[in-house]
């Protein structure tokens, strides 16, 4: 792994009087997989947010590649070209099929020409296993196929950093594995990936990194087999027996 | 004997109408130099004046193209609510108003009369035996009921007589009068004796007059604007000539299918100065004209009752109406092809970051939200052209319409814009679109199936509110229904066949809509497979 991609240097977000991220420091290598695990509320989900300024910093800086990120229009559509970012509940454009959706982005924001992007979108749905899904509405999929296209969609920007929020969190539990098998596979070709997640077996298994985040911190981070077998803290300990056990 | 404008509405832009550079009484010379008398005229009020071929006929209009021959120019009879008739004078879009005027000392304040050029007044009317009513003072009695047309001096007579408003049935035409007393609803018409002898003659056998005298008298004039007093004294003089020299008789056994009694010219002649003061050049009466034998009153009715059905009097009247259609459907889709686009302008206005822009798109919703459509259509034809601009009746319509129905589009989308996902706005946002392609690839797309409903919604209802701009002389669907119908003899056809076009033309209309919302279907379907 080579040098940090991505720097957040004591990032601080607060919705009105309520501080959500009390100060959080993280670097990120290239190639790099972190694994943000918590409980609900601990921040997990404004973390990413912020990362790519869905959500404005209170305090704090993000840097990309060495250079501190900013919130102007003109910044942040560069800055969300190299970030792609999957959502808990898919989003998925609803009058799009799923192969218009993972054009759409390349073609009006790469400027790329309709036939080119029509076959790098039927690649990457082929990547998650959906190319014979091209033609179908969004409607007409399972959970597990929309997430799956949701990702062909991000990785069609071709990011250099991907986040992944609790993507699995809204699916039955039937249609989780489809999903975690792109993502490992998406590991294992070397990507750069924040995953928040609830599934700790898969965080073990994909992670290079995990960070517990506590009430807006993280308390605790390391190797994924300390994190999970041998934590420092208390809370970590509290936690992990409360996740494993549920 | 008709109805007072809406006086109230209208005031303050009639002042600032009057606001500009008064000239002085030379209306005449412009009729001259123009080679044209324009006449404003409400043409439902037969025998006075009502439609027929799609041409203004009457006595009216008869006595309109003698004055017209007087004064050496040609004539045109514009037809248009009543309501639009004195601010059209105002605001010079005509130079006249013949519509069976009453001259009245409060209008006399505000414009010329001509010398009267016809002896009216009020009577009741009441079905053929009813007993119980020989006059007005009959409708008086406890809980009976008059009819009356709005605004009109059979209104004010009875009101002056101490009838309670409540007891008073107001209609916007004299026929809807007849009709709500032959539905034993009232229990007798109050208007004035021609167009009462003409409505009953043409459609309504079962009812009659309780009295040939008026209980009140009332002097017909010709209406010019205050500064045309030389227009109107050259018409005194073509009246005195058209009186004295038989054409008067002539038109007035035409229409009002008897001769001219007697005493009529003689009393003309006694209220000449009651008109606008202008000098009268007194010019000595004739009674050759009256001297003619007698002819037989048509006292027969000529058709059926106003209630059978007659299909074969659609054979004429049905291209009249589709005229009418061609015209309200032509306004609505030019409309909608204006409004809707910019509504949609309006809403992105409306939810722009930039407060200026939020701040004219509400001020623009409110104001139009907060007025009445007929006062805007009033203001675009009537108000505008004082400060200058003046646009043709077409255009004001469309105008007055398209900036309305855009307010109403407006929070339609608005509405559409804000009910999408906030998931959908960052998923894109996500993938570096900028806040534009957000708009016009993602939101906008989802937004347009589902304010389809209500903006259907709305183009029905633009396509009926259109009506309103007969005010401004537009001859659209209702406008002609109506003056056909005064003619025709039974309403109750006319106004089921402009009934039937009104459904033919929004039929297929929703029909195209529920077309479309099924082939956007994909948008409703909830994901299988999501908790």
């Amino acid at each position: 792994m080579s040098g940090a991609i991505l720097t957040v240097d004591n990032l601080v977000k607060s919705f009105g009087r309520n501080e959500v991220l009390k100060g959080i420091t993280l670097s990120v290598a290239e190639g790099e997989v972190i694994g943000l695990i918590g409980s609900s509320g601990s921040g997990k989900s404004t973390l990413l947010r912020c990362i790519n300024h869905l959500e404005s910093p209170t305090s704090g800086t993000i840097s990309f590649r060495g250079k501190t990120t900013r919130s102007d229009p003109a910044s942040l559509n560069v800055l969300r070209q190299e970030v792609g970012m999957v959502f808990q509940r898919f989003n998925l454009f609803p009058h799009l099929t799923a192969l218009q959706n993972v054009t759409l982005a390349p073609r009006k924001v790469r400027r790329i020409d309709a036939e080119k992007a029509r076959e790098e979108g039927e690649k990457l749905l082929a990547q998650v296993q959906l190319a014979e899904k091209a033609d179908n509405y969004p409607g007409e999929l399972s959970g597990g196929q929309q997430q799956r296209v949701a990702i062909a969609r991000a990785l069609a920007m071709n990011p250099a950093v991907l986040l992944f929020d609790e993507p699995t969190s809204a699916l039955d539990p039937e249609l989780v594995g489809e999903v975690l098998e792109v993502i490992q596979l998406l590991a294992a070709q070397g990507r750069t990936m924040l995953i928040a997640t609830h599934e700790m077996g898969f965080c073990r298994e994909v992670a290079h990194r995990v960070c517990f985040l506590d009430a807006g911190r993280i308390l605790e981070q390391g190797p994924p087999e300390i994190i999970f077998e041998n934590p420092k803290e208390i809370r970590t300990r509290e936690f992990l027996t409360r996740a494993l056990h549920h | 004997m008709k109805r007072c404008i809406l006086r109230l509405i209208l005031l303050p832009f009639l002042v600032a109408c009057s606001l500009r550079p008064a000239c002085a009484d030379e209306d005449l010379a412009r009729v001259r130099s123009r080679g044209a008398l324009r006449i404003a005229t409400d043409a439902t009020y037969p025998p006075f004046e009502y439609i027929e071929n799609e041409n203004v006929v009457g006595f009216d209009r008869d006595i309109g193209d003698e004055l017209g021959k007087e004064l050496g120019v040609k004539v045109q009879f514009i037809s248009m609510e009543w309501s639009g008739v004195f601010a059209a004078l105002e605001t010079d879009k005509v130079d006249l108003v013949m519509s069976g005027v009453t001259i009245t000392e409060e209008r006399k304040k505000g414009y010329t009369f001509s010398r009267p050029y016809f002896l009216s007044g009020q009577v009741v009317a009441r079905r053929k035996g009813d007993t119980r009513i020989n006059g007005p003072d009959d409708l008086l009695r406890e809980n009976r009921i008059a009819a009356v047309q709005s605004e009109t001096t059979g209104q004010y007579s009875m009101e002056k007589r101490g009838m309670p408003k409540d007891r008073i049935h107001r209609f916007d035409t004299l026929q809807d009068g007849i009709l709500d007393t032959r539905n034993k609803k009232s229990d007798g018409a109050v208007g004035d004796l021609p167009a009462f002898k003409d409505i009953i003659r043409k459609g309504y056998p079962e009812m009659e007059v309780t009295s040939k005298t008026p209980f009140v008298e009332e002097n017909l004039g010709i209406v010019a604007r205050r500064q045309g007093r030389d227009l109107v004294a050259a018409i005194n003089v073509a009246l005195e000539r058209i009186m004295t020299d038989g054409r008067y008789a002539r038109i007035y056994e035409k229409w009002m299918q008897e001769p001219l009694p007697l005493a009529t010219l003689a009393k003309l002649h006694e209220v000449r100065n009651a008109g606008a003061l202008i000098p009268p050049e007194i010019v000595a009466s004739t009674a050759a004209a009256m001297a003619k034998p007698a002819i037989k009153e048509a006292d027969t009715a000529l058709t059926g009752s106003a209630f059978s059905l007659r299909p074969d009097i659609l054979k004429t009247a049905l291209p009249i109406l589709l005229t009418g259609a061609r015209l309200t459907l032509l306004l609505t889709a030019v409309t909608l092809l204006i409004g809707v686009p910019l509504g949609l302008l309006v809403a992105l206005a409306r939810l722009s970051h930039f407060g200026l822009l939020r701040g004219i798109a509400m001020v623009y919703i409110e104001i139009v939200r907060g007025t009445p459509l007929l006062m805007q259509i009033y203001v675009i034809y009537f108000v505008l052209p004082a400060l200058g601009i003046s646009l043709p009746a077409f255009l004001s319509g469309v105008a007055a319409l398209s900036l309305n129905a855009a307010a109403y589009v407006a929070e339609i989308f608005r509405a559409g814009i804000e009910s999408i996902d906030t998931g959908q706005r960052e998923a894109a946002q996500a993938l570096g679109m900028t806040g534009g392609q957000t708009m016009r690839y993602v939101i906008l797309p989802q937004t347009i199936r589902r304010v389809l409903p209500p903006l259907t919604n709305e183009a029905a209802a633009l396509l009926k509110d259109s009506s309103l701009v007969s005010v401004v002389a537009l001859s659209e669907l209702m406008r002609v229904g109506k003056e056909t119908a005064t003619n025709a003899g039974s309403p109750t056809t006319i106004y089921l066949a402009v009934a039937c076009i009104y459904l033919a033309m929004t039929l297929p209309l929703t029909a195209l809509v529920r077309r479309l919302e099924s082939r956007w279907q994909f948008v409703r379907r909830t994901p299988k497979g999501a908790k």
